[in-house]
């Protein structure tokens, strides 16, 4: 039995992409979205898993229908879904009452049911999010019900807010495989069993990496599974060093050359580092204007030396002032602080 | 800095005369109207220049003070001062017209710019208030100037500093104010604009909610089509349940067009009618016949008066015909009265005029619910569609809403917080930095004026203390006592006291003390203990005086 495990695709999401794809990204998270069907169709997938958070937000009545379209195009694989905690079923969501394609499989109950594949020795447990939290470990009771051969659970959750998970109670569950959404970064809980696909695109500025979904097969021998990436960007979180001969124009030198390295495809959010000139500041607000940056942060202290600066001044005003912040660490905000204090007397001299 | 030689080219009763001054201490003795305190405006002009004052003020500034008496044009001097193991010459020019200052180092005849500052380095950055305030003091004026205190704040930064320049504390803490104006201003700028974002997201939320007042005001309206469609179908097939039916309409059909026969015949009440105006246009033609042979005949004219007869008498036969035929037309409707309201009686509506029509309407009534039927169709289909319209515009605006509630400031604006809380951190930390460092002067300044003023009484009092509001009290041991109960000659010794202290600590280099006419109320042993202290300072010292007692006791002291 052949699957496919996507997550989190939030379609119907704003993300945040810079000035050059703020556009078209809410777009691309369904073009993704499409190709993943396709790879379906290709491959003739027995499954396609979506562990929750299809949708952004409460789906609308025509985005059900662009997705059921999408789902009616497979001639084999049939799709089992929940919903997660962004989509959750309200009293009027529609998808209470939106009318799937036959192979179309929604586990939309409150409590845990499961949908039985007999010519695939496969049953696909799950539950939806009825409401935007849940705060109770439901997974951790849930166990294997023995309908078929492989038996598969569809999970949502795995923080304080939506349904804490526990991979020891998971592990002993007695499934075959996990497939979990919720936490968007994939990663396995448990190798070829228990895993998170990840969002299939990045939707927050802080889903870093590379993003995709889980493809994978099981056999009477066991679980294989493959995680592909096949997300059309990445949000990248660039540490840009910064040293005492940087200018504002090396430093956007830098950032130019830091984008165009990655073809200029994805979306970054920059972080300046290191001791800066003290007499250089850094228009951070120009500097995110080169390309697709979501945000430069400034987090450079001039290029003091503070312990000497206080040996050569402990009589004075300096060194006074430098004395009131002993023992600060570096990107405190009394260091920061400090940084200040010791610019604004320096500059003050004559 | 020791200053050798005044040449006194032209000033105030001054003209070309030279004045050799040596290091340490050093009486300058004369007679009232000597020109001491000439001299000592000169050595200060020399130093600072002589600026010309403006408007009213100008009269009296020491520019007009210090004009040379004659020929005013030339106003100048030469002064030759040594610093740091090397000789300088400087020379001015005061007069407006050809004002200048010329500064040479005579060892290696290097020329010097006094606009450049290379004077006011020589002099370690002393201002002329300094000047005035510290080493400088003139007749009656030995009570320490605000100028002296405000120097002791500035410099309560400075005192040690020994790099080049000195920091300004205002001017830092003013630096980091306008850094947190620039930080604030950048956060409502960040601020605005996600709040333009969330306002666009309202607007449409508004938007959203307007179309769905409208569609709920088309849903009602078009919910009260449909209910009066039922009804009107409901009152039709009430009709059709108690009505009289397809024969007994029928059979009220023959009824309307058996009267509507009678309609047809002439009726009693038209003949009546008839006959009444057939007699009256027979008497009327009876009487126009009268009319016309009235003059010439007694008789009427025989052809109208017969004309007329038989017009009246077809008249009455008229009038006689309808009397009778009404007389039977009311017979009749009296006994079809009856039948109808036997009819009414056994259930049928009272419809006169409806008849025939009521049989087409019955026709067409079944037309009409089909056609009802399918309005009912066809607007429940628009109801349909509006509350489906509806709930997507629903979903659409919560959607907006979430979307609205979930915005959080960015990492830059977090970052600009940070920045603010770091600023205002600065600024207080900065504040108390520099309260410590007036108080450690402030101690360091009373240290050394106690050390002064106890060596001028001697030892009679330990110690002397400026506190925070700038009031003076000395400690003689058992007591502390405000310096104003004390004598006028003891005052004088504190104000000195201070100055020279303060001198110490807010002046670099060591600049000559001049000291014009102080010592007149000190008794002999205060000026002999002074002098003796200000002779071990190892700086060169210009006591100005008239009296004699202060050149002996230098003298002595000198000797010894």
């Amino acid at each position: 039995m052949r699957f496919i495990h996507i997550a989190d695709v939030h379609l119907g999401a704003q993300p945040d992409a810079g000035p050059l794809y703020s556009d078209r990204r809410q777009r691309e998270l369904w073009d993704t979205f499409e190709h993943v069907i396709h790879v379906c169709e290709e491959e003739q997938t027995d499954l396609l898993l979506i562990a929750g958070d299809l949708f952004h937000r409460q789906p609308l009545l025509r985005e059900l229908k662009e997705a059921d379209y999408l789902f009616s195009g497979l001639s084999h694989t049939r799709v089992v879904l929940i919903a997660g905690n962004h989509d959750h079923i309200r009293a009027d969501s529609y998808y209470r009452t939106f009318q799937w394609s036959p192979n179309v499989y929604s586990l939309f109950g409150e409590a845990p049911a499961y949908v039985d594949f007999p010519e695939l020795r496969t049953a696909v447990y799950g539950f939806s999010y009825h409401s935007r939290e849940i705060r109770e470990p439901l997974y951790d009771r849930f166990a294997a019900g023995g309908a078929e051969p492989f038996e598969i659970l569809l999970a949502h959750g795995g923080d304080e807010k939506h349904i804490p998970i526990d991979g020891k109670a998971l592990s002993a569950s007695g499934f075959a495989y996990i497939a979990l959404g919720h936490i968007h970064k994939p990663q396995a809980v448990e190798k070829n069993r228990i895993i998170y696909a990840g969002a299939l695109e990045p939707v927050d500025k802080n889903d870093t990496g590379p993003h995709g979904y889980i493809r994978g097969e099981i056999t009477d021998q066991g679980v294989r599974t493959q995680w592909i990436p096949c997300a059309c960007r990445e949000y990248v979180h660039a540490d840009l060093p910064v040293d005492r001969n940087d200018t504002e124009g090396s430093v956007r030198e830098k950032i130019r050359k830091l984008i165009n390295d990655k073809e200029n495809k994805n979306i970054y959010k920059i972080t300046l580092h290191g001791k800066r000139d003290s007499d250089i500041s850094f228009d951070t607000k120009r500097m995110k204007e080169l390309g697709n940056i979501l945000e430069v942060i400034d987090e450079t202290s001039p290029e003091y030396d503070i312990r000497r600066l206080y040996e050569d001044n402990r009589e004075n005003l300096l060194g006074q002032y430098i004395g009131h912040f002993a023992g600060c660490g570096e990107g405190s905000v009394e260091y920061e602080a400090l940084c200040e204090g010791v610019d604004a007397l320096l500059e003050s001299r004559g | 800095m020791v200053i050798r030689e005044l040449y006194i080219k032209n000033f105030g009763k001054f003209t070309e005369q030279h004045f050799y001054l040596k290091d340490g201490i050093q009486v300058i003795c004369g007679e009232n109207e000597f020109g001491k305190s000439t001299l000592h405006a000169f050595i200060r002009a020399m130093l600072f220049g002589l600026e010309r004052g403006r408007g009213r003020a100008a009269a009296k500034d020491g520019f007009s003070r210090h004009e040379p008496w004659e020929n005013p044009g030339y106003y100048a001097g030469v002064m030759r001062f040594s610093c740091g193991e090397r000789n300088f010459r400087l020379e001015r020019n005061f007069a407006r017209a050809t004002r200048r200052a010329y500064l040479v180092c005579e060892d290696d005849g290097e020329e010097l710019s006094v606009e450049q500052g290379d004077l006011n380095m020589l002099l370690g950055g002393m201002t002329p208030g300094l000047f005035d305030s510290t080493v400088s003091v003139g007749q009656l004026q030995t009570e320490p100037g605000q100028e002296l205190y405000e120097a002791l704040e500035n410099r309560a930064a400075n005192y040690f500093e020994t790099g080049s320049g000195e920091m300004d504390i205002s001017a830092a803490l003013r630096v980091l104010r306008e850094k947190q104006r620039d930080t604030e201003k950048a956060i409502r700028e960040e601020e605005a604009a996600q709040e333009a974002e969330r306002e666009k997201l309202r607007m449409e939320c508004t938007y959203l909610e307007r179309d769905m007042q409208a569609l709920q005001c088309e849903y009602d309206e078009k919910q009260e089509q449909l209910e009066a469609l039922k009804n009107r179908k409901s009152s039709g097939m009430m009709r059709e349940e108690t009505g009289t039916g397809r024969a007994e309409a029928e059979e009220r059909e023959t009824y309307q067009a058996d009267e509507a026969q009678t309609e047809r015949i002439v009726s009693g009440r038209s003949l009546n009618r008839m006959g009444l105006v057939g007699l009256l246009a027979g008497a009327a033609g009876f009487l126009w016949s009268f009319f016309l042979s009235g003059a010439d005949a007694p008789v009427p004219s025989a052809p109208s008066a017969v004309i007329s007869g038989v017009i009246a008498g077809a008249g009455i036969l008229l009038l006689l015909a309808g009397i009778y035929t009404r007389s039977r037309e009311r017979r009749d409707a009296g006994s079809r009265g009856s039948r109808t309201r036997e009819r009414a009686a056994a259930g049928g509506p009272v419809q006169r005029n409806s008849g025939r029509e009521h049989l087409s309407e019955i026709r067409s009534a079944e037309i009409h619910d089909a056609e009802i039927r399918d309005a009912e169709r066809r607007i429940q289909g628009e109801l349909d569609h509006i509350r489906s319209v509806w709930k997507d515009k629903e979903i659409r605006c919560g959607n907006l809403r979430e979307q609205c509630e979930e915005y959080e400031p960015g990492d830059a604006r977090k970052k600009l917080g940070r920045r603010l809380e770091a600023l205002a951190l600065a600024e207080n930390e900065l504040k108390s930095a520099a309260r410590e460092m007036g108080d450690l002067t402030a101690r360091t300044v009373n240290r050394r004026a106690s050390e002064i003023f106890s060596a001028i009484t001697d030892g009679a009092y330990k110690s002397l203390r400026m506190d925070e509001e700038r009031h003076l009290s000395v400690w003689d041991g058992a007591r502390n006592i405000p310096a104003e109960r004390l004598s006028r000659g003891t005052i004088e010794q504190i104000y000195l006291a201070v100055r020279l202290g303060a001198a110490d600590v807010l002046l670099e280099e060591s600049v000559p003390i001049i000291l014009d006419d102080v010592f007149a109320f000190y008794d002999d042993k205060r000026l002999e203990s002074a002098l003796k202290w200000l002779s071990r300072q190892g700086k060169q010292v210009i006591i100005f005086t008239c009296h004699k007692r202060e050149e002996e006791i230098v003298k002595r002291i000198v000797c010894s």
